[in-house]
């Protein structure tokens, strides 16, 4: 039996498993064939929606203690049982619908903020979320955001949007800005390049440029 | 009549703020309104050798506000503009000598005296810059068609706008026609595209006005002055005449339609 391992992860890789494919013999087995390459990281057993009893948990956990080289950092499921079970057997657990709801309540703390001006040179706006600029961002101007940056105007400063996020967007109905961070990343424009309906997303990791035409 | 107190400000140094104040004061002199220029611009003043008036102060504005001579007894009579006065600028001290307060007290005084009084600004966004706007009515912005100085001067509207003073008013200086023809320079609209301020006027570069500094005679003196005409037309405006801004227009001569053709620059 094979499975899949995910690696991106940086904190830990993670083996997946399901209902479908549980199955405890192959899984240490496939542990066993990938040992070289689980060395020295992290590691994370995701069950998904697979019940788990009480003996496997305990089989599971002793047999990890085991490993060389391997850190067992505890399992992952969608299952509350699952992981009151853990809770209970003192064994770590992440329910992983728990991160949505967690991104779900942070987004709604998050503020949105209207400026209904021209933002001038010298200018600073700051929102823990979105910000929607009814006017232009002159240069030397700086926005920066938790979250998406949305300019009616044109756009001609310092924009620092997703902070701290992996995803997000800038848009603006004129573009002529020589540098935009997005989510960390900086991309850099050439000077005297300008653009209509533009925008810069970053999606899975990727940034996407997209405008309408240029103007020049 | 249009607001009294005027200040010509711009956040970069050297666009020609103390030459638009002397001229626009001059124009304003000349056409007999009474008019008095007041120097900020606090260890660093000029406004008084554009005026051509260097040899004549006595008193300057921190022996005003020492409470050594009043007001008046400082001012500083133009003898070919009737009309003009200049309150000097002290160059011994720095622009701390003078707090906000004090210069409101000393427009206070001056106030229906004159008809204007106009505030040459220092050049930056600190103390200086602060104390000339805060007792304006009317702010004017002068900048001139490169990055550099409208970006600064993007940067004095947003303060003016922090100390709710009303939107200033934009004096594009020194352009020029030809390098606008060849794309080298910003045009008006460019220069618009980025401050979106009422326009006053666009001065365009004149070769004369650096003589007419150095000589102390304010261009608008001068019939023949291109520049000199231009800021008459913003005295006009300024007190509320209807005047359209001129379109830069640049004809290629005969010699540079020649040199274009063999290709040399």
């Amino acid at each position: 039996m094979s499975y899949k391992l995910r690696g991106t992860n940086v904190i830990a890789i993670e083996l997946l498993t399901d209902d479908s494919n549980f199955n405890l013999e192959d899984i240490k087995k496939f542990i066993l064939e990938k040992r070289q390459l689980l060395k020295g990281s992290r590691f994370i057993l995701s069950v998904e929606n697979y019940k788990l009893s009480m003996e496997e948990v305990e089989d599971l956990c002793s047999y990890f203690v085991t490993l060389d080289g391997i850190t067992f950092c505890g399992f992952k499921t969608n299952l509350r049982e699952n992981r009151e079970l853990c809770i209970r057997l003192g064994v770590p657990c992440d329910l992983s619908s728990m991160e949505l709801e967690k991104i779900k309540e942070r987004a709604e703390t998050e503020e949105v903020k209207f400026i209904k001006k021209t933002l001038r040179s010298g200018d600073k706006i700051t929102s823990t979320g979105d910000i929607v600029i009814m006017g232009d961002v002159n240069p030397g101007a700086e926005v920066e955001a938790g979250g998406n940056v949305y300019v009616m105007g044109n756009l001609m400063g310092f924009v620092r949007a997703g902070i701290g996020k992996s995803e997000c967007e800038v848009r603006s109905l004129y573009f002529q800005a020589p540098l935009v961070e997005v989510c960390g990343r900086q991309v850099s424009f050439e000077r005297n390049e300008s653009y209509t309906n533009f925008k810069i997303a970053v999606k899975n990791g990727k940034i996407k440029i997209d405008y309408k035409t240029g103007r020049n | 009549m249009a607001d009294k107190v005027i200040c010509v400000t711009s956040g970069k140094g050297g666009v020609g703020k103390s030459t638009v104040t002397a001229n626009v004061a001059t124009a304003l002199a000349m056409k007999g309104y009474k008019v008095v220029a007041i120097d900020a611009d606090i260890g660093l003043r000029n406004l008084d050798l554009v005026l051509g008036l260097e040899n004549r102060i006595v008193y300057d504005i921190v022996h005003v506000i020492e409470g050594v001579v009043p007001p008046e007894k400082a001012l500083v009579r133009d003898k070919r503009t009737k009309n003009l006065y200049l309150l000097p600028a002290a160059q011994t001290k720095d622009k701390s000598a003078v707090k906000p307060e004090d210069l409101v007290n000393i427009v206070e005084d001056l106030r229906d005296k004159f008809d204007f009084i106009f505030i040459d600004s220092p050049a930056g966004i600190e103390e200086g810059f602060k104390t000339a706007v805060t007792p304006a009515d009317t702010i004017i912005v002068v900048a001139n068609p490169e990055m550099a100085s409208i970006r600064d001067a993007d940067r004095v509207v947003g303060l003016c706008d922090v100390m709710q003073k009303p939107e200033p008013k934009l004096v594009i200086n020194r352009i020029d026609p030809k390098k606008v023809a060849r794309g080298d320079m910003l045009d008006v609209d460019d220069v618009l595209q980025v401050l979106s301020l009422d326009l006053l006027g666009v001065v365009p570069e004149d070769k004369n006005m650096v003589s007419y500094i150095n000589r102390g005679e304010p261009a608008v003196l001068f019939e023949d002055s291109i520049a000199g005409r231009e800021l008459r037309n913003i005295a006009d405006r300024l007190l509320g005449k209807e005047i359209p801004i001129p379109k830069l227009t640049y004809s290629e001569g005969f010699l540079e339609k020649l040199k274009r053709l063999f290709g040399s620059e």
